[in-house]
């Protein structure tokens, strides 16, 4: 498991500055990451892969008991990963 | 609105956020997702805190997972975050779903069905075309009255403005007609409001019908400004030319009148040098 602290801690060795700053341009990515799925944008990294936008609309879901619920609608965020990282991988 | 953003678009985002170059922030988010994927080619999970975790599956189709973070999901889905999943009643049934669809449909297809106000708006304006039936009326009595005399024909102009405000006022009518019957038809499912708070839809939607009204109203009259400059122009250009072939059948009829006499004097004449 490779959690943050370690990939702020690489980046912080590579660029120079301190793991503080690293922290803060990280949490802005992903403010502006989550902003842009949140229009309905879809963000492409080349070499990784699409942080894509998807919208469900209102629906109605029946339970097992058969209760039913009006389902409000909804904005989630699918990864699609590129070819390149899907090729690399296997 | 659903449009991909290329990774330097994204780096400019960022950059007007942190305050830094778009260059650097590019590079990081490129340094960023290389790492990630370092981390998925050793087969580890990656955890980006505020991000998500990514993680390898056994799809070979799509072999990255992605796990958002609850917040950063929260942050994404907040155009909707006020509505909440409502348990239905038993004994609803499928019609009473319709008259929400129906409802819903209204409210949403308002930008839609403004095109066809503008429909109605636009019969409105072609009602000047039907209009021309009204100014050939006119036209054919500037024609009579450009026989007549100069002075009749700029009456016949003058009074053309009435003509052309005429479609103006059914324009008003039929816009002050559509919200009532847009407000009828909101207002005939009440059978809806068990289901979900829809007063405030109610409401909305008439103020989303009133705000139609305004702009509808706008439209027409800008398209009755042109019918009215295109009934003018059109009555202004048919006595100019009635006036015209007046005046041109004025001057051959009495042209011809005065050359008689003076071919008849000159035969009469003729002889007369000849004694």
């Amino acid at each position: 498991m490779t959690d943050t602290k370690s990939l702020e801690t690489q980046l912080s060795m590579e660029s120079g500055k301190n793991a503080g700053a690293i922290e803060a341009d990280i949490k802005a990515i992903a403010d502006v990451l989550g902003e842009l799925c949140a229009q309905g944008d879809s963000v492409a990294i080349p070499g990784f892969g699409t942080f894509q936008s998807v919208k469900t609309d209102e629906h109605v879901h029946t339970d097992d008991d058969g209760h039913r619920m009006l389902v409000p609608p909804s904005i989630t965020v699918e990864f699609k990963s590129s070819v390149v990282l899907r090729k690399s991988l296997n | 609105m659903n449009e991909k953003i290329p990774l330097r678009t994204f780096a400019e985002k960022v950059a007007e956020t942190t305050g830094r170059s778009e260059a650097e922030m590019e590079s990081l988010i490129r340094r960023l997702f290389e790492l990630i994927a370092e981390g998925l080619h050793e087969g580890r999970k990656v955890e980006v805190k505020g991000l998500g975790t990514f993680s390898l599956s056994d799809n070979p189709a799509d072999p990255v997972d992605f796990y958002p973070a609850s917040a950063w999901a929260e942050r994404v889905n907040a155009p909707f975050a006020m509505f909440t999943p409502e348990e239905l009643a038993p004994d609803a049934s499928e019609s009473d779903f319709n008259e929400i669809g129906s409802i819903a449909e209204e409210e949403s297809d308002t930008p839609d069905s403004l095109p066809q106000h503008d429909q109605s708006a636009d019969s409105t304006a072609t009602e000047p075309v039907a209009g021309p039936a009204a100014a050939d009326n006119l036209t054919e009595e500037t024609k009579a009255a450009a026989h007549q005399s100069d002075a009749a024909s700029e009456v016949a102009v003058i009074e053309s403005p009435e003509v052309a405000d005429s479609p103006e006022e059914s324009a008003d009518d039929r816009t002050l007609d559509t919200p009532a019957a847009t407000e009828e038809a909101v207002l005939s499912s009440p059978e809806a409001d068990s289901f979900v708070n829809s007063q405030d839809n109610h409401d909305e939607a008439v103020e989303t019908t009133d705000n139609y009204a305004e702009n509808s109203t706008d439209d027409a009259t800008e398209k009755n400004g042109f019918g009215r400059g295109f009934i003018v122009g059109l009555i202004v250009g048919l006595a100019i030319g009635a006036l015209g072939l007046c005046c041109y059948v004025m001057y051959f009829v009495h042209a011809s009148g005065e050359t008689q006499p003076v071919e008849t004097e000159l035969v009469e004449t003729a002889p007369l040098p000849v004694e």
